[in-house]
């Protein structure tokens, strides 16, 4: 998950050796704002609430006016996975190997029952469908209905912006 | 379709099934068949499988085949014993690849002379072939989603000002 270089550590080492002389915080703050508004999401749809992120994306509810409106086509640029649409069993290694790709600081929104908890497939017997994305990666903001609109993907997002000004995140686990 | 006098023509009605024409074939003259279609100018629309192995110990295949014509679709129907290959007919109609892979997975019925008999939809290596009626539930050891470790803890490494 988290790759913790050699440069993070010597970063942080540093940063605790000057903490009492100088304020990183603010730094760390500045760059928090700039990853909160300017997220690139990773292009990368699964069912039918992929149709719902296509609609927020597009001109009538534009994710730009929220910068992130810049889908990446490749993980090794986005910091931002949308988790949208079912999970079948024989895609779920798929997801995690594009999650591991990505660079961190990332996050990640599961929109829609599917990616939650497997919603309307999560049934006795069930054979292809994973029980929500939850099971083989970290999740930041739940986005729920079936599909959500994409009003309900942007309070996600505004969510997530707020979690990342904040400084908290996942993949950097040292 | 007098070429096809392999088969026995089955009772079909057109507003009901969509099928203008429909053909009772044995799974030895499957491929033949097919080629009378290919050469008539037809092409492979799809392939559908029932289990019907309770009643009558045998799946039954219904291809559907159809050219540019008004009301043309021809239906052939076959019925295959449960233990024995079926003649693949992706060497005539390759689109058939997938949807016999499809029946093999979901059913575990076997195509001969399949060029890449392997699971379409379902994970590798599954074992079981849930279409059919006899199935219930996959074995609880087949499936674990937590594909590696779990997840880091949120805020495993804080910024340092908190
Ligand atoms: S949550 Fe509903 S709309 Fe979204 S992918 Fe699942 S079934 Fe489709």
């Amino acid at each position: 998950m988290g790759v913790v270089t050699p440069a993070d550590r010597e970063l942080d080492a540093l940063a605790a050796e000057a903490a009492p002389f100088a304020r990183l915080a603010m730094v760390e703050d500045v760059l928090n704002l700039a990853r909160a508004n300017s997220l690139w999401p990773l292009t990368f749809g699964l069912a039918c609430c992929a149709i719902e992120m296509m609609a927020a994306g597009a001109s009538r509810y534009d994710l730009d006016r929220f910068g992130a409106g810049v889908f990446r086509p490749s993980p090794r640029q986005a910091d931002l996975m949308i988790l949208a649409g079912t999970i079948s069993r024989k895609m779920a290694p798929v997801i995690r190997t594009l999650w591991d790709q990505m660079p961190a600081p990332k996050w990640a929104i599961s929109m829609g029952g599917c990616t939650i908890s497997g919603g309307p497939f999560k049934y006795p017997g069930e054979y292809a469908i994973s029980e929500g994305a939850e099971k083989f990666m970290p999740i930041d903001v739940h986005v729920p209905g079936c599909p959500p609109r994409p009003e309900a993907l942007i309070a996600g997002l505004l969510k997530l912006e707020e979690k990342i000004k904040r400084g908290r995140r996942f993949g950097r686990a040292g | 379709m007098d070429a096809l006098g392999a088969s026995v023509s089955a009772p079909t009605e057109h507003p009901f099934s969509g099928a203008a024409e429909a053909r009772w074939v044995a799974p030895g003259r499957l491929v033949e068949a097919s080629r009378v279609l290919r050469e008539a100018g037809y092409f492979f629309e799809s392939m559908t499988c029932v289990d019907r192995i309770a009643a009558h110990g045998v799946f039954e295949l219904i291809y559907t085949f159809n050219r540019w014509e008004a009301a043309s679709r021809v239906a052939f129907r076959v019925w295959a014993p449960a233990t024995e290959p079926v003649p693949s007919i992706s060497g005539v109609f390759g689109a058939a690849n997938w949807n016999e892979r499809e029946a093999w997975e979901f059913y575990g019925l076997a195509f001969s002379g399949h060029p890449n008999l392997t699971w379409l939809l379902l994970p590798e290596g599954t074992e079981f072939h849930p279409l059919l009626k006899s199935f219930t539930a996959p074995p609880a050891s087949s499936y674990d989603d937590s594909l590696t470790a779990p997840p880091p803890p949120d805020d495993a490494h804080p910024p340092a000002h908190h």
